[in-house]
């Protein structure tokens, strides 16, 4: 049994919820911009985690689970809400201007969530630290 | 009074040496042999927390999880009544992984229960730590043996 691959999962774990974050951050930071490369409003990015599964076949004793990883960042396609606001410059002609579909209350829900699940990980590590160390005891005087 | 200590157990055939009924102590290689078992099953049930832990957030993850104990116990039972070493031998402790694929905790059918899952890694490593140590005691009592009881 490698003694550090339980340690590398939840590094996958790691990595994946700060991924998220950074995606939420991004987000947030781009709630009110109007402009975007794609023309338009800035459309809300969401991260996708996709299980990660070992090469080999499961067996009893050899499950193939080997962690998480973000696999595409992807548009959200909801609509664009609309505000009236006549004088800026981004309206058209009703004097209606095209807002990021960015809600940030479901971006802190969301940012909640990934710094939580970072902290498990986290805690997963510790857990698999102290089993090691301890391991290195064995035959100790 | 006869002790039986370092024998060289036979792997040949199923059964294992036999020795007689709670004939004495059974030596060390057995219990360091369970010992060892003990930490391998729950290395790996660590390693499946952790990938559960990891897919926290992956939409239609199942955890999976690992048993063992009770066969464990069976086997230790049945080399206790009958003077076997079944429990050494991996057949008879089987260590199983299984997917809970009804688990469903959340709309996005993710099944892991992270309060669930954190119990299990500080169990884990807790009991881990305690094999480890029996472990090192035992070695302790060999030590304690090879010197005639001197410090």
């Amino acid at each position: 049994m490698p003694l550090f691959q339980g340690m590398d999962i939840s590094a996958t774990g790691l990595l994946a919820e700060r991924v998220r974050m950074d995606v939420i951050a991004g987000n947030i930071a781009n709630a009110e911009s109007t402009r975007s490369g794609q023309g338009g409003p800035y459309q809300r990015l969401m991260a996708v985690l996709t299980a990660e599964q070992a090469p080999s076949t499961t067996t009893a004793s050899n499950p193939n689970g080997a962690g998480v990883r973000v696999t595409a960042i992807v548009g959200d396609p909801t609509p664009f809400p609309t505000v009236y606001n006549p004088s800026h410059p981004d309206a058209d002609a009703n004097g209606y201007v095209r807002m990021p579909n960015v809600n940030p209350v479901t971006e802190m829900v969301d940012l909640i969530t990934a710094s939580r699940a970072y902290e498990a990980n986290v805690t997963v590590i510790n857990a698999a630290k102290q089993m090691a160390l301890r391991a290195l005891d064995i035959g100790k005087a | 009074m006869s002790y039986c200590t370092n024998v060289p157990y036979d792997y040949t055939h199923g059964g294992g040496l036999q020795l007689g009924p709670m004939d004495g102590v059974r030596g060390f290689t057995y219990t360091g042999n369970i010992l060892e078992r003990t930490l391998d099953a729950l290395s790996l049930r660590h390693r499946v927390t952790a990938d559960n832990v990891a897919n926290v957030n992956t939409p239609g993850f199942k955890p999976s999880e690992v048993s063992f104990e009770s066969a464990l116990n069976a086997a230790l039972q049945h080399d206790l009544e009958s003077g076997t070493t079944y429990a050494t031998e991996a057949t008879q402790f089987p260590v199983e992984v299984t997917r809970n694929e009804f688990a469903s905790m959340r709309a996005d059918g993710n099944g892991v229960d992270a309060d669930r899952e954190m119990v299990t890694v500080a169990k884990t490593a807790i009991a881990y730590q305690a094999v480890a140590q029996q472990w090192s005691s035992m070695y302790g009592r060999l030590r304690m043996a090879v010197r005639e009881g001197r410090r």
